[in-house]
């Protein structure tokens, strides 16, 4: 999955709302950057309720300009978004 | 998925909506059809496609019971759809085909369906297909295959579900084996509408034995390059003329009969197999539920009319009334879905919005409930012998046993919870 030297930008509790989520992720194992999220079964319904988890966890709302395919598609480009909506707030 | 031209000069194009479906033009013409096709024949005459559809409805009448009956493939009344042309309706008319569009496949279908229930989605099944393949397919496939359909020489089966992944369509278990340009199917279906009479199928696989089970790829094979093995029986309550069996399927196809992108299979069906498929089936509901309502109104109409019927009670009146009033919803619903489909694909937009996610899945769980209590109380209101048994004039059981399935076929559980989920996605409550 990732190499456990590799650091992330992002708290531990963004990787559990996102592992949650998804149907091909092994507990025990972490998230790498650039993982396929859709890959590992984040359909669209489990996006939504991603998207609800992510807003309750960190307290944001993600404006309806990023909830896009694009932004769900990895763990990087899931937490730009979250990082711009915490700079927001 | 449980289920799935003769002597023409040219074709006029007309700018009347399928809204008008049923009204007349100044000059009685019957309009008919979405984007209003209207062939002219040798004769001068006009057809539309809903004319296509009529002319064949004493063959699909003729064989419903025994369909219903025997729970046997509508054989003879495929046999009439093939003549007809109308395998061909979503055919664009460069490949022989009627060039039709979503408002014409559920113009036809309603009217298929008044007639026999199981022919109709047999029918609007094989026409989803079409339009996957239609809006899809590359070249030189479409080249081989579309004007084939619109000859009424392929009848084309749906097999988009795995006994692994159940009623999932966007995920599949069986991968496709790639050797040079050749890909190996083998994979079961539990379900196939029509398996044994389909003379080519559209089949999701999953991409490769490394791809993940959501990197879905769609191909298209002939009968001829597949070995079938049937298995089950089929023996279900209602839409029994359906015939859907478990089947097993393999066989090596050229690699050019990917149908889309390798792993998009999700794209096609959100913007075509899906909206084809709950605009059909309602159009098939609907149809069905109508051709009761209106055998029941003729029935009140007639001197024959059974004593409980009376027009001046007011419980008759009210009965009467609820049906309608169902039948209107649906109807009026069904043409909204339609429009907005039919403006997105105008525009060249994605269907894959929340809203109209919700509104297709709308229209999916309000027809087949609305249609099927719309027979529950027709039966209710014209009693017993008329309505509940299998020998009565009027075919309301069958219709009440036809219906059952709807909530069913493609579960509305599953719909019910998109629609759910998606309605926390849009949060400015964008109704149809």
């Amino acid at each position: 999955m990732t190499d456990p030297a590799e650091t992330v930008p992002w708290p531990k509790d963004f990787e559990n709302v996102v592992a949650e989520q998804l149907t091909g992720f092994t507990v025990g194992s972490s998230l790498a950057g650039d993982t396929n999220l859709i890959d590992l079964g984040l359909d669209s319904l489990r996006m939504v309720r991603l998207l609800v988890a992510i807003e309750d966890t960190f307290d944001i709302t993600l404006p309806d300009a990023v909830l896009s395919l694009e932004t769900f598609q990895t763990p990087t480009s899931l937490w730009a978004a979250v990082s711009a909506a915490q700079a927001q707030r | 998925m449980i289920y799935i031209t003769e002597g023409l000069l040219c074709a006029i194009p007309d700018t009347h909506s399928w809204a008008s479906t049923s009204r007349r033009d100044k000059s009685g013409v019957p309009f008919t059809g979405g984007n209003g096709i209207v062939v002219l024949t040798i004769d001068g005459s006009r057809v539309t496609p809903v004319d296509r559809a009529r002319e064949i409805l004493p063959e699909l009448r003729a064989h419903a019971a025994e369909v219903d009956d025997s729970a046997a493939f509508p054989v003879a009344s495929l046999a009439a759809l093939r003549g007809s042309g109308l395998l061909g309706l979503l055919v664009p008319h460069a490949y022989g085909g009627l060039g039709g569009d979503l408002g014409d496949l559920a113009a036809v279908a309603e009217v298929l369906a008044s007639a026999c229930l199981s022919t109709a989605m047999v029918w609007a099944m094989h026409s989803q297909q079409v339009d996957a393949l239609v809006r899809y397919a590359a070249e030189p496939l479409r080249e081989r295959v579309l004007p084939r359909i619109a000859a009424g020489e392929v009848y084309l089966a749906s097999v988009t579900t795995e006994p692994a992944t159940g009623g999932n369509v966007m995920t599949a278990a069986s991968a496709l084996e790639q050797s040079d340009h050749v890909l190996r199917l083998d994979r079961g279906a539990p379900i196939v509408t029509g398996g044994e009479h389909a003379d080519g199928f559209l089949i999701t696989m999953r991409d490769s034995a490394g791809a993940s089970s959501n990197r879905v790829t769609l191909v298209y094979v002939d009968r001829n390059q597949l070995k079938l093995d049937s298995s089950g029986v089929w023996d279900p309550l209602g839409m029994r003329g359906t015939h859907s069996i478990g089947i097993r399927i393999q066989g090596d196809i050229p690699i050019g009969q990917i149908v889309g992108d390798r792993g998009e299979f999700r794209s096609i069906a959100v913007d075509s197999m899906i909206p084809a498929a709950h605009i059909g089936w309602a159009a098939c509901w609907l149809g069905a539920a109508k051709s009761g309502y209106a055998d029941v109104i003729l029935l009140m109409r007639s001197k024959n009319r059974p004593k409980g019927l009376d027009p001046n009670s007011e419980l008759v009146n009210e009965r009467l009334a609820r049906v309608r009033i169902d039948l209107e919803l649906v109807n009026a619903y069904l043409r909204r879905v339609i429009e907005e489909v039919q403006a997105a694909r105008a525009a060249a937009r994605s269907l894959d919005l929340p809203s109209t996610q919700i509104h297709l899945n709308t229209l999916k769980v309000a027809a087949s409930e609305l249609t099927f209590r719309a027979v529950d109380r027709l039966i209710q209101l014209v009693g017993l012998s008329t309505g509940y048994l299998r020998t009565s004039p009027i075919p309301l059981e069958r219709h009440f046993r036809d219906l059952r399935s709807a909530a069913l076929n493609l579960a509305n559980d599953r719909l019910l919870t998109s629609v759910g989920t998606m309605a926390l996605m849009d949060k400015a409550v964008t109704l149809a």
